[in-house]
Order: structure tokens, then sequence, then C-alpha cells
């Protein structure tokens, strides 16, 4: 029976208090800025669509035949479930979790230290979060429906402009239809974001299946299924992506899903290679040795020993190769081969301005929100890599 | 210069270009398979509703559409390893033509995009290694970060508004002066020219440049904790002799890898840059081949594509072989 030693995670200051105020500010003067302001960007957030939103949260909670909608639901739960999370981690700076020896050096406390003093990773974390909160939020924040045409006011620049005799702040100026642009970044954000997470996640599974079983199995599998991939990658990523999308034809809602299968589909050969390096020289460690003596089968040492053990890099992979698809589907939609419209999303809101430079702003804010999303991906990537490196393990 | 020949080189040079035909043949049948699965057929968009049947089973004689799909792809198999890629459907002429019109442009665009981006990221990539953690280093990786996080169409599009807009310093598209181009003496031309390179050559090199900058900055900190650096700094060698003698040249050997896998991305990259500025380029012509469903032409710029990147994935495993005498393929 060890003995157990209390360690706290940080010193409690008087300054944390001020966390109680706005959620951040005790972070930020208890000497963790960082972390300060990310909770602080969720604040503004927070803020931002209780202003906007909570005056017309009739029109946003129900359509306009008094069906409840389910995006103004869910975006009014997560309000409140943000809310609740960021005054928790307030109270927590102000009274310290005690841990014990083992919770100090369990793995996970181990991960969150490392990534805690891992700059980029924390800019990275916060940016991910803020997009995320913004596009959960977007019902409440933004401010028009993105795709009411005002033709009226085509192309009018960021600032007030009278619609039917109200002023309005337009932040980010109308499109040549007369739409907001600014509700149509953050409703096209929703779906870049979203395709990025879903092909994702499709590109890691194909990929670690793939990369598992020629890894583990070797031999002529691993021969035929090394030569496809290198095949794959041979090809210039977005012009295989081009064809596929050019030549399977569909339109509307069907397109988002085709585009995500697709880019999924030709997103997993980095995942396989990194798998299969990983399982070749997994399998010769003591503990697979260990689970072929007990007799397990060759399907449960794969799936609950090899993979689990192999996932750390996919983990940073998969961050990194976010932002790679999310410009991916952004160049598909910008030569009008991608998503359909009216349906916005980053990429064909940059399409649509291109042939107005008379009226910048219709292309450079969704290029500012694709530049930070691809970039708190990245940063995200490399912080996790920092963090999982086993090099860095135990300082 | 017997350095320069050696027996494995040539086998594995071989070898490698013999490996080119199955790659070949592999990519030309996924896009064959894939063009069969898609629903709709090829000769839709030569119709419509005024189309007698009569003028439809001609065309589709025509472009050999009647017969089952498994003979088409054995008779398109026997003509393109004979360089024979048909007619173009949209073209209006064969394919070949169409492919050694735009072909040179995207080879002019991309490799003088690739000769300059390289000298650019290799310097800030050792000012980095060289300067770890100092503010030159933090500033140039955050601004390679952003520049690395930009869609070039993107980049393109501002390039267009601020440099041919606003400064009305250079052209926002084309490839020469559309007028007075054929009138030119051949200096004015070569300026004229160059005049319409910078743009897409920017929009498509920085964030490349940015690549190879961050490859180049740990390529350069995996050197320098080498022991041989440690012993170049022992026996008292100034530090500038150990960083460009000793640490620079051993830390450009993985950037020739690079490279090689920079060819696959600088095409992609020349589809959006193309045709953003309307850039006559390989880029542009697919582009096209797949709005308009062009199988012999799309099949034959996946040939291209393929044929190029193999040849350059190829060139560098040689060169790499050639500085560095450690790697030897005969084994």
């Amino acid at each position: 029976m060890t003995a157990i030693v209390k360690f706290e995670e940080q010193p409690s200051l008087p300054a944390a208090k001020l966390g109680l105020l706005l959620p951040g500010l005790g972070h930020l003067f208890t000497g963790s800025p960082l972390v300060g302001f990310w909770l602080l960007s969720q604040a503004f957030l927070l803020m931002t669509s209780a202003v906007a939103g909570f005056p017309r949260i009739h029109s946003v909670l129900f359509s306009e035949y008094g069906n409840l909608s389910a995006h103004g639901a869910i975006s009014l739960g997560y309000w409140g479930a943000l809310a609740l999370l960021l005054w928790w981690a307030a109270a927590r700076r102000i009274a310290p979790r005690k841990l014990t020896e083992d919770e100090f050096n369990s793995n996970r406390a181990i991960f969150l230290r490392q990534f805690g003093r891992n700059r980029s990773g924390l800019i990275g974390i916060a940016g991910v979060t803020f997009l995320a909160s913004l596009t959960i939020l977007t019902p409440l924040i933004a401010p028009f429906d993105p795709n009411t045409l005002d033709l009226t006011n085509g192309a009018v620049r960021p600032g007030w402009h009278e619609v039917q005799g109200q002023l309005h702040w337009f932040v980010m100026g109308t499109d040549q239809n007369g739409r907001d642009s600014f509700s149509r970044v953050l409703y096209g954000g929703r779906i870049s974001l979203v395709i990025g997470l879903i092909a994702v996640s499709i590109a890691a599974t194909i990929g670690v299946s793939i990369g598992a079983i020629a890894g583990f199995y070797g031999g002529w599998l691993d021969r035929i299924l090394m030569w496809f991939v290198d095949l794959l990658l041979s090809l210039p990523s977005l012009v295989l992506l081009l064809a596929i999308v050019g030549i399977v034809r569909a339109s509307g809602p069907e397109k988002i899903f085709l585009i995500v299968v697709i880019l999924g589909f030709t997103g997993w050969m980095g995942v396989s290679r990194i798998v299969r390096s990983q399982v070749l020289s997994l399998k010769e460690q003591d503990f697979i040795q260990a689970a072929r003596a007990l007799g397990l089968s060759n399907g449960r040492i794969v799936f609950r020993h090899l993979i689990p053990n192999a996932l750390a890099p996919v983990i940073v992979y998969c961050s990194l190769a976010i932002g790679g698809i999310i410009l991916a589907e952004a160049g598909l939609s910008f030569l009008g081969l991608g998503v359909s419209p009216p349906t916005a999303t980053w990429g064909t809101l940059v399409a649509d301005g291109k042939e107005r430079l008379d009226a910048p702003w219709i292309v450079i804010f969704p290029g500012l929100f694709i530049i930070s999303a691809v970039m708190s991906f990245n940063l995200l990537g490399d912080g996790l890599r920092d963090a999982l490196d086993p090099k860095l393990r135990g300082r | 210069m017997s350095r320069l020949f050696r027996r494995d080189l040539l086998l594995y040079a071989l070898r490698k270009a013999l490996m080119v035909i199955p790659l070949l043949i592999g990519v030309i049948t996924l896009i064959f398979v894939l063009i069969e699965i898609s629903p709709g057929s090829a000769v839709d968009q030569f119709i419509n509703e005024d189309t007698t049947p009569e003028v439809r089973d001609r065309l589709m004689v025509q472009w050999q559409l009647d017969k089952p799909a498994y003979i088409r792809y054995l008779l398109m198999m026997k003509n393109v390893m004979m360089l024979d890629f048909g007619a173009s459907m949209s073209q209006q002429r064969p394919v070949f033509d169409a492919i050694l019109e735009f072909l040179p442009n995207t080879l002019l665009l991309s490799s003088i995009t690739l000769l300059t981006i390289y000298p650019v990221g290799l310097v800030l990539g050792t000012l980095q290694g060289v300067r770890q953690g100092k503010p030159i280093d933090t500033g140039i990786s955050l601004s390679s970060l952003f520049f690395y996080s930009m869609p070039s169409f993107w980049l393109a599009l501002m390039l267009q508004l601020i440099f041919g807009r606003y400064l009305q310093l250079l052209p926002i598209s084309g490839m020469h002066d559309a007028v007075s181009y054929e009138y030119m003496t051949n200096s004015e031309a070569f300026f004229d020219r160059l005049k319409y390179l910078v743009m897409p050559g920017v929009a498509m090199g920085v964030a490349h440049a940015a690549g190879v900058a961050r490859y180049m900055r740990s390529s350069l900190l995996e050197v320098i904790r080498q022991d041989y650096i440690r012993t170049a700094r022992a026996k008292g060698l100034p530090e500038r002799v150990v960083i460009v003698r000793h640490a620079i040249r051993n830390a450009l050997l993985p950037m020739v890898t690079l490279f090689g896998l920079s060819l696959p991305m600088v095409f992609s990259g020349s589809v959006l840059v193309e045709y953003t500025f309307a850039w006559p380029g390989m880029g542009r012509l697919i582009v096209e081949a797949i709005r308009s469903q062009d199988t012999p032409l799309l099949i034959a710029c996946f040939f291209v594509f393929t044929l190029v990147v193999s040849f350059g994935s190829l060139a560098t495993d040689l060169v790499y072989a050639l500085i560095d005498p450690r790697i030897r393929f005969d084994k």
C-alpha cells in the first residue's frame, strides 16, 4: 500500500476569484495566460450570442410554421452547457483539486501537463474550440438567413445599411445577391468544418484498418496494399479528387454526402502507412508475443492490442489532415465542382466573389476563416505531437 | 567520372522505369472504371431533345460507345500503349495536339515556381535552424504557418486584387499580352512573359516555400545534434564553417527527397492557380475535360501526370544516390 501523497494541480491564488466575474480572467492573472485567453474567447462567444440571439429567441427556436427547430434548440442547449463549463473551470482555479500520487502520474495527467506547457497546442485548441462553438452557436449569432436574397442591397460594403426601413449593421457586407456575408460565412463554416471532421474520420477508419492488415499479415497482401497506396500517393491528390467528383455526378444534399465520402476515400493513404510501420514494430514486442502465447485470436490481437497502441501518431496526423481536407473542399467548391449552390461553404463563398473584385469583402472574409481554421488545426496537431512524443515524457 | 557511372544505379533506374508501366495501367484502369460506373453516357453532352435517335446512334458508333465495356477497355489500352489517345470529344481535335499545346505551359510555370521556392525556403529554414528559439525563428515559423494554411486560390485572388487592380503593376490573367505580343521584339516578349508569370508563380509557390522552410529547419536541427557537429566544434572550427560546411550540406540531403514529393503537390496546386489566372495549362485542360466528360482527354491527362511524376521521383532517387555515396541499390 503506497502512501497517498497529495499533489496540487496549481497553487490557489486570490486573483483566481476574478474568474467568477468573467471566466478566463482568473487564469489570465494567475500564471496561465493562454488558458485565460482560451476561456475568454469562449466567454466572448457566449456573450455575443446572448446579445444577438436572446432578443429574437422565439424566431431562433421556432420555424415560421411554429415547429421547434432542431438547430436552434441544439445551439440554445449548447449555450447553457458552455456557460456551466466555463464557470466550472473558473471555480476549479479558485479551489484546485488535490491529486493522489497515482492520479498525478497517470498518463492522462502527464499528457495534460505536457499539453498545457505547449504554446502552439494551446493556441491551436483555443482556435479549434472557438470555431466549433461559433458553428454550433450560429443560429443565435447569425443576424440574417444565409439564403435570403435582397437584390436592392447587392454587394454593399461592411457597415450600417437600411433594410426595409430599419438600420442593420452588416459586419462583412453583402454578396452580389444581397445575402448577408457574415451569416453566410457562419453557416458556411458549419458545412466546411463538418465535412472536414467526417471525412477525416472516414479516412482514419480506412487507413487504420488497411495499415493494420498490411502490417500484421505481411507477405503478398502487404505488397499489394502498399502498391495500391503508392499508386494513389503518386497521383496529384487534388487532380484525382477532381476527377472522381467530376465523373460521379450528383446534386443538392447528395453532393455534400458524396464529397465527404470521396474526401475520406482519397485521404487514407498517409494514415495506413503510419499504422503499418507502427504495427510492424509493435508486433515484435513482448506484449504481443504474450498475447499470442495466451492463444488470443488474430482479430483480438489486432483490434485490442495493436491498434490502440498505434493510435497516437494517427491522432496527430488526423488533426494535421483536417486542415488539408478543409483546403481541398474549398478548392473543389472554388472550381464549381464542390457543394452545389445555394448552400454556402467557405469555398463557394470565395468562388462567389471571384468575379466581383470591385467588392473584395465578399472574398476576403471567407478566406480569412479558412486560414484561421487550417492554422488552428495545424497548431493543434503540432502541439499534440509534442505532447504525445515519448521522448519528452517524464520531464 | 567513375563516381557518376554506377552499375547498381543503372539497374535501379531500369527497374524503376519498368515499374512505371504497371503504374500507368493501374491509373488508367482506375479512371476507366470510374467513368464506367458513373451515371450517364459521354454522348449525352452532344444531344438535346431535338436530336433524332439516328444521330444519337451515329454518335454512339463514332465514339465506340455501342461496344461492351471490356472491349472498349482493351481497345483503349492498346491505343494508349501506342501513345494514340484518339480524338478529344470536347476540343474537336486529336488529344495529342491538345496535350502538346498545354503541357509546356504547365511545365514552364511549375519549373519556374520550383526553382524559386527551393532557394527561398532553404535560406529561411537555415536561418530558423541556426537561430532556434530566437525571435527570427518564431517570426518565420508563424508567418510560414500562415502562408502554409492559406488556400492558393484565395492568395491568387488577393494578388489580383492588390497588384492587378489597385496598384496596376501586373496583368490580372493570361500568359502574354493579348494584343501586342505578336509584334514584340524578343527581349520585350521575354519581359512580357515574365510579367505574366509573377503572380501565378507566387500564388502557387508561397505555401510550398513555407513547407520547404519548415522541413529544412527540422532537418538542420536534427543534423546539429549529431556527434560529428560536436566534433567539428570541439576541434575549434569557426561556427560559420561548422554550419556551412558540415551542417547545411548534410541537412540538404533529405531535401532532395522532398523535391521528388513536391511534383505531385505542385501539379495539384497548378489546377487551382491556372484556373484563377486563366493560364492555358494542364490544370485548366483537366478541369475542362472533367466538366465535359471527355474520356479520351481525361485519360491522356492522367497518363501525362503519372509519367511526369514517376520520372520526377526516379530522377530524385538517382540524384540522391549520386550525392550521398552511402545509398546503394544493389543490396
